[in-house]
């Protein structure tokens, strides 16, 4: 408007009602923007992660904001000679409270790729939404399946976009294409790594622990499954932000299998007997 | 004349967009129904605003949303759920299922990731199945589809209690309608003795194939 | 995270018909990880006296070590033994002496009167504020969760074997609800001829 007047222009010239067009397609999809392009989010204007600290740090009545967002993991996928193995824990907690004991870590992006999440559990979720999507749109526009490589790089590209946001995601990406088997470790700060070995998240160091004195290239498959749930089931003892269910996956040149969901409990029962 | 006005340092003024409003919500879903429950306290601060305010917030004859938190967002976001729901319905002429509006929430949600929705939410349902459907979801928007959740204020409080008695329910021994109802109770009273943003009495509503019905249970007024 | 929360743990005691009941985990950590599966927060101070200590591992032994001094000094001056209500007083004037740099551990007590045999229970603040309950005290990491619990579970007059079932439910509910609380428990039933002890299974992760 400071530019209309400034130009000289009188209320009724053109470009006015373009501005004013623009400004009303503006407010009508700003309450919705999400539902139609996924990949554009609300925020207020300076710097996203201080101005979370700022909004949360207290209430109208001085006291600190709760805003507990579901958090924590233990992940891990491994490379091997019979294909990939992914395996995962399914506690998700805001602070030192369990939300949830059953929360799904393993997110089927299409039938031969598999995306881990660690980390926020919305943002995690969301983004492999808006990737299964975009896979989807890939496989329709090009006659044939996206590779991990490509499916890996429109991830990190978008989490890349909101870097400094304060987004909390450690993802795998894992998949068997017409190159074979790849796993890729992507995080928020827009690394994307490809790897034989990874493991992410809070108790991620006690799940290495275990991998990496089993791992060896030669494992069969069922050695392979035992390898990575009794990872996850050493990191969910140890760790305490890690629990609930540990679930196998497996993925092979026909595609991703779920092997088994077993309760830690059970496995602790198990691994005890075993001991003895 | 040489009096000086203190007016102290000059203060930093933050942007404090959230109160807390306290509230508490249950909800438990069965074979063929979903029972969803608040408290009608609203409070800020040591203040009670209304003993009378439900936050249950009917979506369609079978769907109901819990939503506590900042009541203002609670206001916002039920408003903007609510004229989606109406856009769909005349874009495709049905009513959106349950298990839309729950990924419809989510996504609504995570569009605020940098300035989230102070709300905890439970939508409660009949699926196309004619079954009992629960979603519970954290202020930015993950969902997850559950059997019995607690949220709000009192949720830390009630959750447990309901792990104790609904967490090793199988197919065969399903929660009934009278059973969840008087869980509901107990578990409102007891977050009533102990949290104070949580009382004056509970509303719940039973989402059935035949409809909807709406009860009132008293609770503590203190 | 405050410093009451980390090591992690959760305590509760509970009345019953002329008996009493404690229960603790078994959880010592440091933050997320878990370092000891056989860390109890329940002493005896006399044969039918009970204190738990929820809070700081470190500060646990400490006031633990101090209540024991000075309550052996009561006992040797006055030729009996302690009851539970003067032992209140006794660490509510320890917890209170140092004000300004609290011992972070906020005990509570689970008795019978040595004398009288009459239940006696309290809990307090960090600073030695007495909490007299007539029907149960939590204490820990996962007192929001108890809290919920015993409310709903707690009823007036229950026999041993109720006693139990409802303090042990409650505490395996409540830990299965806080990350840093678990990993095995104990039960003590306080009755006037005997003390039960058992060890209850919960959930390892």
């Amino acid at each position: 408007m400071a530019m209309l007047s400034l130009c000289g222009l009188s209320d009724d010239t053109l470009f006015k009602s373009k501005c004013e067009v623009e400004e009303n397609e503006a407010f009508e999809t700003f309450q919705s923007d999400n539902t139609v392009n996924q990949m554009n989010l609300y925020s207020l204007p300076g710097n996203p992660v201080e101005n979370m600290r700022m909004i949360t740090a207290r209430d109208t009545m001085g006291r600190p904001i709760e805003l507990n967002f579901h958090h924590g993991t233990t992940t891990l996928g491994f490379l091997y000679q019979g294909g990939i193995v992914l395996a995962v824990d399914s506690r998700a907690t805001g602070g030192q409270y369990i939300g949830s004991q059953c929360m799904k870590k393993i997110v089927e992006i299409n039938d031969f790729m598999l995306g881990t999440l660690a980390g926020g559990a919305a943002d995690c979720v969301y983004w492999d939404r808006v990737l299964s999507k975009q896979c989807r749109l890939h496989e329709l526009r090009n006659k044939e399946r996206i590779s991990v490589t490509a499916a890996s790089k429109i991830m990190s590209n978008m989490i890349y976009y909101y870097k400094g946001y304060g987004l909390s995601i450690g993802m795998m990406l894992a998949g068997y294409d017409k190159n074979g088997p790849s796993l890729f470790y992507i995080d928020n700060d827009g690394s994307r790594t490809p790897g034989k070995v990874f493991s992410v998240g809070s108790g991620s160091i006690y799940a290495f622990g275990v991998l990496d004195s089993g791992y060896k290239w030669d494992l069969t498959d069922e050695e392979a499954q035992k390898l990575g749930q009794r990872a996850i089931f050493h990191a969910t003892h140890r760790d305490a932000y890690s629990g609930g269910i540990v679930r196998v996956y497996h993925i092979t040149k026909d595609g991703w299998k779920h092997i088994k969901n077993e309760d830690c409990d059970e496995i602790y029962d198990r691994v005890k007997n075993e001991a003895k | 004349m040489d009096t000086i006005i203190d007016r102290g340092a000059p203060k930093a003024r933050n942007f404090e967009p959230y109160a807390s409003n306290g509230g508490s919500i249950v909800a438990i879903s069965g074979k063929d129904f979903a029972i969803v429950a608040s408290d009608t306290r609203l409070s800020e601060g040591y203040m009670i605003y209304t003993r009378k305010q439900s936050k249950l917030f009917q979506l369609s004859d079978k769907s109901v949303l819990g939503c506590t938190g900042c009541w203002c967002d609670t206001l916002s976001l039920t408003n903007i759920i609510q004229s989606q729901l109406k856009s769909y319905l005349y874009d495709h002429n049905t009513i959106m299922q349950p298990n839309s509006i729950a990924q419809l929430l989510s996504t609504l949600l995570y569009s605020r990731r940098f300035f989230p929705y102070y709300v905890y939410n439970v939508l409660a349902g009949l699926d196309s199945n004619g079954e009992g459907c629960l979603y519970s979801y954290d202020p930015v928007g993950h969902c997850e589809k559950v059997n019995y959740t607690a949220g709000g204020s009192s949720g830390v409080l009630m959750q447990p209690f309901l792990d104790s008695w609904l967490g090793n329910r199988t197919a065969e021994n399903p929660v009934t309608e009278e059973e969840a109802l008087s869980l509901v109770k107990d578990a409102f009273t007891a977050a009533g003795e102990r949290d104070i943003y949580t009382g004056d009495e509970v509303v719940y509503n039973i989402i059935k194939k035949d409809g909807i019905k709406t009860g009132v249970v008293q609770l503590r007024k203190d | 995270m405050s410093i009451m929360d980390y090591n992690g743990g959760a305590l509760i005691g509970m009345k019953g018909k002329d008996c009493v009941a404690i229960a603790t985990d078994k959880r010592f950590g440091i933050q997320a990880q878990t370092v000891s599966l056989d860390f109890t927060k329940v002493f005896q101070i006399n044969p039918h006296t009970y204190m738990g200590f929820p809070g700081l591992a470190t500060d646990i032994f400490t006031v633990y070590e101090k209540i024991m001094f000075r309550k052996r000094l009561y006992e040797l001056k006055e030729n009996r033994k302690i009851s539970p209500k003067a032992l209140a007083s006794l660490v509510s004037n320890l917890l209170y002496e140092n004000r300004f740099s609290p011992f972070f551990v906020e005990p509570m007590i689970v008795a019978l009167d040595e004398v009288t045999l009459e239940p006696y229970m309290c809990d307090m603040d960090l600073i030695g504020c007495v909490n007299k309950s007539d029907n149960f005290v939590v204490g820990g990491t996962s007192s929001s969760q108890l809290y919920g619990l015993c409310e709903a579970l707690w009823e007036p007059d229950m026999e041993e074997d109720q006693l139990f079932e409802t303090i042990s439910q409650a505490l395996v509910s409540a830990c299965n609800r806080d990350a840093i609380s678990g990993w095995g428990a104990k039960v003590y039933i306080i009755k006037k001829d005997k003390i039960i002890v058992r060890d209850i299974k919960t959930r390892m992760d």
